[in-house]
């Protein structure tokens, strides 16, 4: 009936489990690193000499749900940059390459991002013409694909206010005829 | 702050009780201190706002420390001269016990009851809430007689009581509130009288809610206030809306008396209706030409879809008389976007109502939804200077932001009665800049009918019995809009 020898086990126990997850989370991050190694993301274009400071870092990404009714968020380590316009290209490649796991890529296959930069509060990210051409789908589809750019840079970039969509360095009427993309979205429309 | 001390002594209790577990003792003292520790951080209680009034002697009391939790009122009790004093917002509500005369600075009230002194703690009558609360304080007290609660009520939100009272010919409602309701008609006809009370909550059941002319009576919350839905007797021949004074109050009278109805200043209620504020609707099919839209893997192709829902709709509007309809195109010609909304202002189109069918990249994604104008960038608004200083293109384009309230509308009776005409699944009323709207002025909405890319909602949109039935729900949609009136 004394309470010492249940105490020394329950000790035990929790030391057991602290080493446990200090060895589980040892093992997840070196995975990951090697990972984020492997799959080093390409820098900015234009700017390939520049010399960044360079670990990962955790983003968030929002993908089309399978029912299309919300978007449905996951986050993704990719390579950090100190520079917000090249962290913001990397993000946005990552979107385009679409969900791991839950989730549907609402952009056409094929897109690539050409430049990403930020200015005064607004993103402007300049996409390859099969976001236009290729796209297919009806108006769930492109507001969501407009939806998911959005969130996902407002996600990551609390400062940024608009997000402007070009497509080979202009802005276009729409990508699928449903929405107007001649002016910046603001984020707080797209939430 | 007695509630909190209960607590504490509660559990002290507890701890006394079993001094055999250490361990439970200890779980017990750290519940204690993250109990008083939460306490700390909300000082009046989450449910500080609303507090249950007691019955007794037949009237409905509140007792003095639920009175000062509903103010956020600092109390002061004088046992040895039975007086009880609330400071409150800089002012001292006195009230003694055994009298019904409240004394606030200079200003004495008198009450419909006494203060009440019971179990050891003075009781103050509700009546103290509604009648001078208003008169001395910006707080708003709503008093509900159902629950017997009290309820401390937002800033610029009024309460108010209905009564209606009703004679021979005449039905009035009579709309009291200690400050002034901003009133306004939704829809003024037989069926459905509607009128909307801005900011405002009702205090109390209404006296009645069937009584002469007035069929049936029910108040129903909106974003905005309250809505008084009335189903009007057939016998109706006019209605009257007035504010009055002293108390503050709105009137709303009914009459079935044609004699009189003008003697009495009340307007004809047929004449309202045949006004007809909306009279054309335009209906206008998406997609065309080239641009075929989404097509589905069983052959449905939405550009010709959308066009044989419209007929179907111009079909069924036509037939019942009163409303005209223009279709923006009536065979498998292109057009852009500002042709069809050229063609719809051109038209004097009162309505605009683009029809529309949904595809996705998974096949899970199913039913209807409903959607109506916002500008890409709200938040600067349409007059926001270009870098260059240009003359603005949005101009054009944001034009349907000034029908946003009646575009709501139209958009939900089309979203409701779609509902009830189909098995399509409902997924609401989206906001977003769209193209198909852009330039049309008067109230407008896109209706998607269901997903080409789903295989349930492709079968229903090819079968033309199917159809017919959302060609019907869009239909009822518009009339039941161009019914309420709305501007």
């Amino acid at each position: 009936m004394s309470p010492s020898p249940r105490r020394t086990s329950s000790k035990f126990n929790l030391i057991l489990f602290i080493i446990v997850c200090v060895l589980a989370i040892a093992l997840i991050v070196t995975l990951t690193k090697r990972r984020a190694g492997v799959e080093k993301a390409p820098g900015p274009p234009g700017k390939p000499s520049e010399e960044l400071e360079v670990g990962t870092k955790s983003v968030l990404l929002y993908f089309g749900s399978s029912d299309g009714s919300e978007l449905v968020e996951t986050t993704r380590d990719v390579m950090a940059s100190s520079e917000p316009s090249a962290l913001l290209a990397t993000i946005i490649r990552e979107l385009i390459s679409g969900p791991s796991g839950k989730g549907i890529s609402t952009l056409p296959s094929g897109t690539q991002l050409r430049s990403a930069y930020i200015s005064d509060k607004t993103a402007y990210l300049d996409f390859s013409r099969e976001l236009k051409n290729d796209f297919q789908g009806g108006s769930t589809e492109e507001y969501l694909t407009l939806a998911s750019i959005v969130r996902t840079v407002s996600g990551n970039f609390p400062d940024i206010t608009h997000v402007q969509i070009l497509v080979e360095g202009s802005t276009v009427d729409s990508i699928g005829g449903h929405y107007d993309l001649t002016e910046p979205l603001s984020v707080y429309d797209w939430e | 702050m007695k509630r909190r001390r209960n607590v504490i002594s509660r559990f002290a209790v507890i701890v006394i009780d079993r001094p055999a577990s250490i361990v439970t003792n200890r779980l017990a003292v750290v519940l204690i201190l993250a109990i008083a520790f939460l306490l700390t951080l909300f000082p009046y209680g989450v449910d500080g706002q609303v507090r249950r009034s007691t019955k007794i002697q037949g009237k409905d009391y509140v007792s003095f420390n639920d009175a000062a939790l509903l103010l956020g009122a600092t109390k002061f009790w004088k046992a040895e001269t039975r007086k009880a004093v609330l400071n409150v917002e800089g002012q001292r509500i006195r009230f003694t016990v055994g009298s019904p005369i409240v004394a606030v600075g200079d200003r004495t009230f008198v009450l419909r009851a006494p203060v009440l002194f019971v179990k050891g703690m003075p009781y103050i009558p509700t009546g103290f809430f509604t009648e001078v609360v208003p008169q001395i304080l910006a707080k708003r007290i709503a008093w509900n007689t159902e629950n017997q609660t009290l309820s401390l009520l937002r800033e610029g939100v009024i309460p108010v009581k209905i009564n209606i009272e009703t004679s021979d010919e005449f039905t009035y409602l009579t709309i009291e509130s200690p400050d002034e309701v901003e009133y306004s008609p939704v829809s003024l006809s037989q069926e459905s009288f509607v009128v909307l009370l801005e900011n405002a909550v009702l205090s109390g059941k209404p006296s009645s809610t069937k009584a002469g002319l007035v069929k049936q009576l029910k108040v129903a919350e909106s974003p905005k206030g309250i809505e008084l839905r009335m189903a009007l007797d057939r016998g109706v021949v006019g209605y009257n809306l007035q504010r009055l004074t002293g108390p503050e109050r709105v009137v709303v009278g009914f009459t079935s008396s044609d004699a009189r109805m003008r003697a009495m200043g009340f307007t004809p209620l047929a004449g309202v209706l045949s006004r007809g504020i909306y009279q054309v609707v335009v209906i206008d099919p998406g997609h065309g030409g080239t641009d075929e839209g989404v097509k589905g893997k069983n052959g449905a192709i939405e550009k010709q879809l959308n066009l044989e829902i419209a007929r179907d709709v111009k079909d069924i509007l036509s037939a019942s008389g009163t409303l005209q309809v223009v279709l923006t195109r009536n065979d498998d010609s292109e057009m852009t976007a500002e042709e069809r909304a050229t063609k719809a202002n051109e038209s004097d189109g009162d309505i605009f109502v683009s029809i529309h069918c949904d595809g996705y990249a998974s096949s899970d994604a199913r039913g209807y939804c409903v959607e109506i104008y916002r500008s890409a960038d709200d938040v600067d608004g349409p007059s926001a200077e270009t870098a260059s200083g240009a003359i603005q293109v949005s101009a054009w384009k944001t034009v349907p932001a000034r029908h946003s309230r009646t575009s709501f509308s139209l958009a939900r009776n089309i979203s409701e009665s779609l509902g009830n005409a189909t098995d399509l699944k409902e997924l609401g009323l989206r906001r977003a800049p769209s193209v198909a709207l852009e330039g049309v002025d008067m109230p407008s909405t896109v209706v998607c009918c269901g997903f080409l890319t789903n295989p349930n909602d492709e079968a229903f949109l090819l079968d033309s019995s199917s159809r017919h039935k959302i060609a019907d729900g869009v239909a009822k949609g518009i009339v039941e809009f161009v019914g309420e009136g709305l501007r």
